[in-house]
């Protein structure tokens, strides 16, 4: 018997210890992963050689070594002053030099191409110069595109950079987003913590007691509605009532965001709010009855200062869904990587920048992504920290 | 029948939780000045009783009165809003229950409550009600400290001033030295002593001793009834009743 008993608890143990060594381990590779990704573009340069891509040309030779049929980069020493690209345009061979000077200042000015073809350059200064000749059948022409490797991004362009443009000017300012983010947060819990905390004081303080367990378990549904379906709701009502209201072009826009936020906050915190105020010891609130005070200032004066711990808790919460909240963001922000000038503008947020660009994303774009996403994860992290000392200094007393 | 015979007049009460019938044809007049004690075997409605007397069973669900309680004559019950009455009514319960507050905020918090925004005001009486409670000298460097930092006996006698800054009439007394050791008892009952000068007293107690030392009267309640009651000293020593005698010599209860 008490053999069985030790094996058992035996079990138990190893099985515990395997478990969290296990999830420590899973979340400590996650966070690396993340981290090593969102770091890198800040750190090394996209490549270490020049990179070429030709497109609908079956085969090129450049610098003597000839490609067939090659579908992803080529690569090009750095160092190397010329490249010459040889192949074959609608029946007739083309042989393209192209003069690299790596000394000049300006980065526009490294490649210069032969006379015909100089104005074939798309975005230089972002690194990329694409050469492009008629193909066969209209529609189906042939380009090279010439790759220089980008320099590490400046840190402080990406956190202070006002323009996002990955693609051909491979800009990454997020400061429009960081301010969408902050703004549509702050407007969410500016509207949502004060109408969610009157309703759990009247839920929990004034509504009969079998009432208050219906409304109450209509609300920890409302706390498991999917986000999309939310989101949902705010393009069908809140998006064109938007609009209506103030005359603007389109509802999607930053105060559309801030309304669903808000009411998307509101469950999680009336919820935790009701548990917290009915935590509370009945003891107090018959101290406070017992000296004439009357419903209302005992719920306000003692029972909701009382439990404003669990209170604060529950604000976190609600804050926190709002800062990641992305689908139904989504749906009715409108997503222009803007500075918002009024409520009616279209504002992006850094979880919708991932979510929306995450699928197509290549590169340095992609690690930015994760940058972006670390971002998110230190603001969540500098808000709890100021909402830990607030709580602190709250709770003295108690 | 005269109304004027004491603080309180109580006449033909019944009390119902749902349908348990807890109080049945309660007579009893409060006078003036004067510690009443209740005594009786636990579950007997002593707290009931006494909590009909401030409207605390107000917010029990399916508490139902009838009968009457009146207070200097008039009907307790026939007000909508209980804050007069608790205002005039004060309380203390059996575990003490200061607020998660400062002293200060704690003695304060009633008069506030009911309008007072006068800090010297507040001030004074602040002071004056810790002086009265008896715990000026103990608490007066640090009314600034969380009260729940004072020891069982301290913050008893904190919420014996919290309910004397109501400048009430009247001061019910659950067991109110029940959770407390010897010496915190006996300060409590001095205070009570010199507390009943200017109040009315009314304490629930399950200790026959300190039943006969404080108070001028005694009920005792069994199953819903009051029993007996009279001046303390003729029922400790000559109790009508058979079923009191065998209570207080510890028979039963
Ligand atoms: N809220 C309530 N709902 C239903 N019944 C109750 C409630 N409060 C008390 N009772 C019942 O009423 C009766 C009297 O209770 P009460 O608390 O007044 O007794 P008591 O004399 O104070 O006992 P004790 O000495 O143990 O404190 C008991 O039988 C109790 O079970
Ligand atoms: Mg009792």
């Amino acid at each position: 018997m008490k053999n069985t008993r030790l094996a058992t608890d035996t079990f138990f143990r190893y099985l515990i210890r395997f478990v969290s060594l296990f999830s420590v381990l899973a979340l400590a590779a996650m966070l690396l992963f993340v981290f090593v990704q969102g770091a890198e573009p800040f750190l090394t340069p996209t490549s270490d050689s020049i990179r070429l891509v030709a497109q609908n040309i079956p085969a090129i030779t450049v610098n003597g070594t000839e490609y067939v049929n090659h579908s992803t980069f080529i690569p090009v020493d750095l160092d190397s002053t010329e490249l010459r690209l040889e192949f074959v345009n609608r029946g007739q061979p083309l042989v393209i030099p192209v003069q690299i000077n790596n000394e000049v200042e300006k980065v526009e000015d490294r490649l210069s191409f032969p006379a015909e073809y100089a104005g074939a350059t798309t975005y230089p200064e972002a690194y990329t110069w694409m050469l492009k000749l008629p193909g066969t059948i209209v529609g189906l022409e042939q380009s090279v595109t010439i790759l220089f490797p980008e320099p590490p991004y400046n840190f402080f362009s990406f956190l202070g950079g006002q323009a996002w443009r990955p693609t051909h000017l491979k800009l990454y300012g997020i400061l429009t987003m960081i301010v969408a983010t902050i703004i549509s947060t702050f407007g969410a819990v500016l509207i949502g913590v004060p109408l969610a905390l009157l309703a759990a004081v009247l839920i929990g303080e004034f509504m009969p007691r079998r009432l208050a367990a219906i409304v109450r378990s209509g609300i920890d549904l409302l706390a498991g509605i999917p986000s999309v379906v939310y989101g949902f709701f705010g393009l069908m009502i809140i998006v064109p009532l938007v609009q209506r209201m103030f005359d603007a072009p389109s509802g999607s826009s930053l105060i559309s965001a801030i309304f669903i936020l808000s009411v998307m906050v509101l469950p999680t915190i009336v919820a935790i709010t009701i548990t917290s105020l009915q935590a509370v010891p009945r003891s107090w609130r018959e101290a406070s009855l017992a000296v004439g005070a009357s419903k209302m200032q005992t719920a306000w004066r003692v029972v909701f200062p009382a439990a404003r711990s669990g209170i604060l808790a529950g604000i976190i919460l609600g804050v926190s869904r709002a800062i990641g909240e992305t689908m139904a963001v989504i749906l009715v922000a409108g997503n222009s990587p803007q500075f918002p000038t009024a409520f009616t503008d279209s504002v992006r947020t850094l979880t919708a920048t991932i979510a929306l660009e995450m699928g197509y994303a290549q590169g340095r774009h992609s690690q930015m992504l994760f940058s972006v996403g670390i971002v998110l994860f230190i603001m969540i992290l500098i808000l709890n920290t100021i909402v830990l000392r607030l709580k602190k200094h709250l709770t003295k007393g108690l | 029948m005269s109304n004027n015979e004491g603080k309180f007049t109580v006449r033909n009460l019944d009390l119902y939780y749902s349908d348990f019938h807890a109080l049945k044809g309660i007579n009893i007049d409060i006078a003036d000045k004067e510690v009443l004690s209740l005594i009786g075997p636990s579950g007997c409605g002593k707290s009931t009783f006494i909590r009909v007397l401030n409207r605390m069973n107000d917010l029990i669900e399916g508490c139902t009165i009838t009968g009457t309680v009146l207070l200097d004559g008039e009907d307790i019950y026939k007000a909508k809003d209980a804050s007069e009455l608790r205002s005039r009514v004060g309380m203390v319960f059996q575990k003490p229950n200061p607020f998660p507050m400062s002293i200060w905020e704690n003695i304060a918090y009633g008069p506030k409550m009911a309008g007072l925004r006068d800090r010297k005001k507040l001030n004074e009486l602040v002071e004056s009600s810790l002086h009265k409670a008896a715990i000026w000298d103990e608490v007066k460097d640090r009314l600034k400290k969380s009260a729940l930092s004072l020891s069982g006996g301290q913050q008893q006698r904190l919420c014996i001033a919290r309910a004397i800054a109501m400048e009430p009439e009247v001061i019910l007394m659950d067991e109110p030295t029940s959770a407390l050791d010897p010496i915190a008892t006996k300060k409590i009952e001095e205070l009570v002593e010199t507390l009943k000068n200017d109040y009315s007293i009314v304490i629930v107690t399950h200790s026959m001793n300190q039943a006969a030392r404080i108070s001028d009267k005694t009920a005792f309640f069994l199953l819903g009834e009051i029993l007996e009651f009279g001046p303390t000293a003729r029922i400790f020593q000559n109790p009508e009743r058979k079923e009191t005698s065998d209570y207080i010599t510890g028979r039963f209860g």
